[in-house]
């Protein structure tokens, strides 16, 4: 085979963006490869856009979501700022939507990253079967994986979908001995997820999973409200308040009871 | 918590901007006194005399709170004229000076009449620039008055652009070198020739300037004794007596301190800029030439780390008082008073080891200090020897705001010299310069920036067939009706045949300027520090230096051809989205009724996105531009080429029509070789990959990289970390130059409304640093305008 042959090369996927340089989405400077889809309705969302697997446009036609492109395409824009990866210790982050989704063309694309030394992150739901989300993740040096809520019954009321899929892959990545980084996530709403009893049953299960290298609790944000409007869906937490400082230093306290590494 | 000797400093910073930037007359009046009192002896022996007159005469001072003392005028923050090389400039701007759009200097009407009565009327058409005006060639005025070419400023001002033999200096004192050209002198004898007597001339003059300047130190220990004698303080007393001391041992004799090798370096300084008024007289590694003294003085328990640093940050602010005067036209190229005046540390030492010592950190908490514009603070970073504390000691200073170090690739500085010719051992030691040149301690002569070419103007000369726009003269070849061009290959041959012909029309102005400079312009206080001068008994102007380079050609404009030919391969070769002559309709109207096409140049692939096609003819034009420029040899060896456009992006643009790149006719060009204002839109990782396309290397005078960052990007450790990263991957994408204006935008806004209240806002406009405040208002719009990276995506 060629030197620039690999299978899977001309396989096609449909990419929300890609964001160069972020420094907010793993170690170094990386590019962020957003891909589409996602099976979640997160009342959170700032990314409404990058819900429907299908390629969209807004309700006046003046932006649309999406692009079909290549792996290969995808990974020649990735490997432009590879001299930065070198220097910062980045590389490529899939991110989504949910990237189990196009589960296929994330595994290409993490497969031909790694094959060419460019360090690799992925951050999804886990929110998939774990035969699926296996190979992805033995392929992937940092994973990111949310964990939004505990308890199943407001997940479903809050997301849309069940948690127990994701919860079970949590624990079932500590059973592979990868040395892969391991990051949780959690987006933190007030009102929502926020109350002790919350905070404290998420400490609880970390406190099992040695193999968790820390969690990190993201403030709730209001970016990406307009692009409902624009995209004609409604914002249905229009009344939750970003959460200060102190509730977000008293939500890590909380945590820190049952489990240290929080961020 | 402020160290205590921030009090001197900061008393000494308010007293530097209580002064009102006025223009000197008295200087160029004894420089007139010294020819007129040599008739009709040779003009070196004139020049001087002439020198010898200013030293000895000039009006001195010393300031409350000074350890460093001198100056170049009456006053400090004073503009001079040397008179012999552009007395007429003067002349033509006498009743405007005062209130110019760039750089007004205040001349008080006594000055005025001193100057009318006993300056210009002994040099009408003699000086060099009244020369010039008389011998120029049609060609090249027809190119200059069509604004495709900046051709006069190096008539306007003399040799600056070097680094003088501080080692030399401080090694021998003016005293020693002097009294080697005595022996020299003593041994030759005018019956073996003409190449002789010309030796012999060229002694006598080294000894005629050396006595000045040693008179100008004495004159100062005088004036310090006579002070102290009234002092009342006593702590002030014994300052001035040490003043005193230090002004009567140097630059007469080697100096025996860190203290005296300041003085030492400062009073030459200040005697080789009145010698030629010109800008860029670099102070060099100055870390390196004097870390033996420091160390010394520390051990023998003289000095503490903390005197050390108030007499270095003294140095500091006695370097920003002096101030460039140039006639309104080139003060519109490189405006803000700039003397561009560079001290460098960091790199590596002769062995090739990493050079960095405690004064390489000290000279930056210089420029951290006294947050002046001037001296201009860079760093030569080498990325294998030079460690990362030293890297983030400038990083942080960046940070502040303070617009420097700006940081220089070492390994493509040490590049620029080998392609200069000069030894890999040599090359090793070499200084920037001036704005981003490259040059070499007591050794080197060349003007690294005789002029620039207009790139925006070689596009508009293919697109127009080779007649400006503004006036509608032909003032280039004909390459053409574009119309006619069936092919991408015949555009790009036309835009060659463009390029031939600046480049020739450069080349020959060359030729006058050497022979202009060889004959009216030595250089004998200068010379003092060139060894191989005194080896071959020859002045600096003359080729005396140890390794002469062929003058340097300035390019401006970067970003505006690579945009233009990559979008009209997109439009009308590759895309068809419009036909040629479409575009042609388009320009020649300025984009009025054509909005449609206009946003098609606009959204066409844009140079400093990390985009191939926009990116593939970077290198394709830039060699080929070199090439030609090589062509060309001269006295000095072969012509050189810099990207290095000061303001001048502003000014040259006033001449160029509309671009195929969507920019407006009369609209700045480029800066530097950053990408055009709001086109790069993929943040600085694509910006940096994209200008790595250029061949840096092979623009010996320097490639300049202007970017601007919103504060908050470095915020935190984090924030610095990053900026580290950023500058170790310039180093490995092999780019040569980087520097940084780290302001909020809402900042330069406010003091284009409120100057009264960012009195010391700095900004760097080009290879330099100026006072925001003091720019005038289309070079502060065009600071304004380009893009700031607000992440590092």
């Amino acid at each position: 085979m060629r030197h620039d042959e690999y299978p899977g090369k001309d396989m096609k996927g449909t990419v929300l963006r890609m964001e160069k340089s972020s420094i907010y989405d793993g170690d170094g400077f990386r590019t962020v490869v957003f891909l589409k889809g996602c099976p979640l309705r997160c009342q959170w969302c700032s990314t409404p856009e990058s819900q429907k697997r299908e390629i969209e446009s807004t309700l006046d036609g003046s932006i649309t979501y999406g692009k079909i492109m290549t792996v290969e395409e995808v990974l020649v824009e990735v490997r432009k700022d590879s001299i930065f990866y070198f220097h910062s210790g980045g590389g490529m982050t899939l991110s989504g939507g949910e990237i189990m989704v196009q589960h296929e063309f994330a595994l290409t694309l993490l497969r031909r990253a790694r094959f060419e030394a460019i360090d690799t992150a992925i951050e999804t739901s886990f929110f998939t079967k774990w035969d699926i989300a296996r190979p992805i993740f033995e392929t992937a040096d940092t994973v990111f994986t949310d964990l939004k809520i505990f308890d199943e019954e407001k997940h479903i009321r809050y997301t849309g979908v069940s948690n127990k899929p994701i919860l079970e892959n949590i624990r079932n990545a500590g059973t592979l001995g990868a040395d892969t980084k391991y990051i949780i996530r959690t987006p933190l709403i007030p009102g929502v997820n926020d109350d002790e009893r919350d905070l404290e049953k998420i400490g609880q299960f970390l406190s099992e999973l040695p193999y968790v290298h820390h969690i990190q609790l993201l403030p709730y944000h209001r970016l990406g409200t307009d692009t409902y409007r624009k995209l004609g869906k409604e914002y249905q937490l229009k009344d939750v308040q970003v959460p200060s400082e102190e509730h977000m230093e008293w939500c890590r306290s909380v945590i820190k009871r049952y489990y240290d590494h929080v961020i | 918590m402020a160290k205590e000797y921030m009090n001197r400093i900061n008393k000494l910073r308010d007293n530097y901007f209580s002064h009102r930037i006025e223009m000197d007359i008295l200087d160029a009046y004894y420089v007139t006194q010294g020819f007129k009192a040599t008739e009709g002896q040779p003009w070196a022996i004139q020049k001087a005399t002439a020198m010898k007159t200013v030293y000895e005469n000039k009006p001195i001072y010393i300031q409350d709170n000074e350890l460093l003392v001198g100056g170049v005028a009456f006053k400090p923050r004073a503009g001079i004229l040397n008179p012999d090389s552009a007395c007429s400039v003067i002349e033509k701007e006498l009743d405007t000076i005062s209130t110019r759009t760039y750089d007004p200097f205040y001349l008080s009407e006594e000055n005025k009449k001193l100057f009318m009565e006993e300056v210009a009327p002994y040099w009408r058409g003699k000086c060099v620039l009244d020369r010039w005006n008389a011998m120029m060639p049609d060609d090249v005025r027809t190119m200059r008055d069509g604004g495709m070419l900046y051709v006069d400023k190096k008539f306007v001002r003399g040799y600056g652009e070097n680094t003088p033999g501080w080692r030399t200096l401080l090694a021998k004192g003016i005293g020693g070198i002097k009294k080697e050209a005595e022996e020299k002198l003593a041994a030759l004898d005018a019956a073996t020739g003409e190449d002789t007597l010309k030796q012999m001339i060229f002694y006598k003059s080294l000894i005629i300037t050396a006595e000045g300047i040693i008179a100008l130190a004495n004159r100062h220990a005088d004036l310090a004794e006579q002070m102290a004698a009234e002092e009342k303080d006593e702590t002030r007393k014994a300052e001035l007596l040490k003043i005193a001391e230090v002004n009567r041992w140097v630059p007469e004799n080697p100096p025996r301190t860190f203290y005296e090798a300041l003085q030492c370096m400062l009073t030459y300084e200040y005697c080789i800029f009145m010698e030629q008024n010109a800008s860029s007289y670099n102070l060099g590694r100055m870390d390196q030439y004097l870390i033996d003294y420091y160390r010394k003085d520390l051990a023998d328990g003289i000095l503490t780390e903390d005197s050390a640093q108030e007499l270095m940050d003294c140095f500091w602010i006695k370097i920003a008082e002096m101030g460039l005067f140039q006639d309104g036209e080139s003060a519109a190229f490189s405006a803000g008073y700039n003397m561009t005046v560079q001290v460098c540390a960091g790199g590596i030492n002769k062995y090739g080891d990493d050079a960095v010592n405690e004064l390489s950190y000290m000279t930056i908490q210089a420029t951290m200090d006294t947050a002046t514009k001037e001296p201009n603070m860079t760093v030569r970073y080498s990325i294998s020897k030079n460690p990362d504390s030293f890297l983030r000691k400038a990083a942080e200073c960046i940070r502040m705001g303070r617009t420097m170090p700006a940081i220089y690739h070492d390994d493509a500085g040490i590049k620029m010299l080998l392609n200069k010719g000069i030894p890999m051992s040599q090359a090793w030691d070499w200084t920037p310069c001036g704005c981003v040149e490259t040059n070499l301690e007591g050794r080197l002569k060349s003007y690294t920036d005789i002029g620039e070419i207009s790139m925006g103007g070689v596009v508009d000369m293919v697109m127009n067939n080779g007649k400006s726009r503004k006036t509608g003269e032909q003032v280039s070849i004909q390459t053409g009706d574009p119309r006619d061009f069936k092919t991408f290959d015949d555009f790009m041959a036309a835009i060659k045949k463009q390029i031939d012909y600046f480049v020739h029309t450069m080349a020959t102005m060359n030729s006058y300027l050497d022979y202009l400079s060889e004959n009216y312009r030595p250089v004998p206080a200068l010379s003092l520090t060139y060894p191989n001068c005194m080896v071959v008994g020859k002045d600096y102007a003359n080729g005396g230096a140890e390794f002469n380079v062929g003058n340097g050609i300035n390019i401006i404009g970067q970003a505006d051809i690579i945009n233009s030919v990559a979008d009209v391969k997109y439009l009308v070769y590759d895309e068809k989205k419009i036909t040629m002559d479409e575009l042609c309709k388009a320009l020649d109207a300025n984009f009025e009724g054509y909005e449609d096409i206009q946003k098609m140049c606009w959204e066409a692939p844009k140079y400093g996105n990390d985009d191939p096609k926009a990116d593939f003819c970077a290198g394709e034009i830039y060699n080929y531009l070199v090439d030609q420029i090589e062509q060309y040899d001269s006295p000095f060896g072969k012509l050189t080429a810099g990207m290095l456009p000061v303001s001048g992006n502003v000014p040259i643009g006033k001449s160029v029509g509309a671009l195929p790149s969507g920019r407006y006719a009369w609209a700045p060009l480029a800066d530097g070789i950053g990408a055009t204002g709001g086109t790069d839109i993929n943040g600085a990782t694509a910006l940096l990959k994209s200008i790595s396309h250029l061949p840096h290397a092979r623009f010996t005078q320097g490639t300049q990289m202007n970017l601007k960052i919103d504060p908050k990007l470095l915020e935190g450790e984090q924030g610095l970390k990053n900026m580290m990263i950023m500058l170790k991957t310039q180093c490995s994408l092999d780019i040569y130059h980087t520097q940084y204006n780290i302001v909020d935008a809402k900042v330069l806004a406010d003091a284009q409304v409120h100057p009264e209240d960012h009195k010391d806002l700095l900004v760097r406009v080009a290879g330099y640093t100026a006072f925001f405040v003091e720019l005038g208002k289309d070079i502060q719009d065009d600071i304004i305008q380009r893009t700031e990276i607000e992440k590092w995506a």
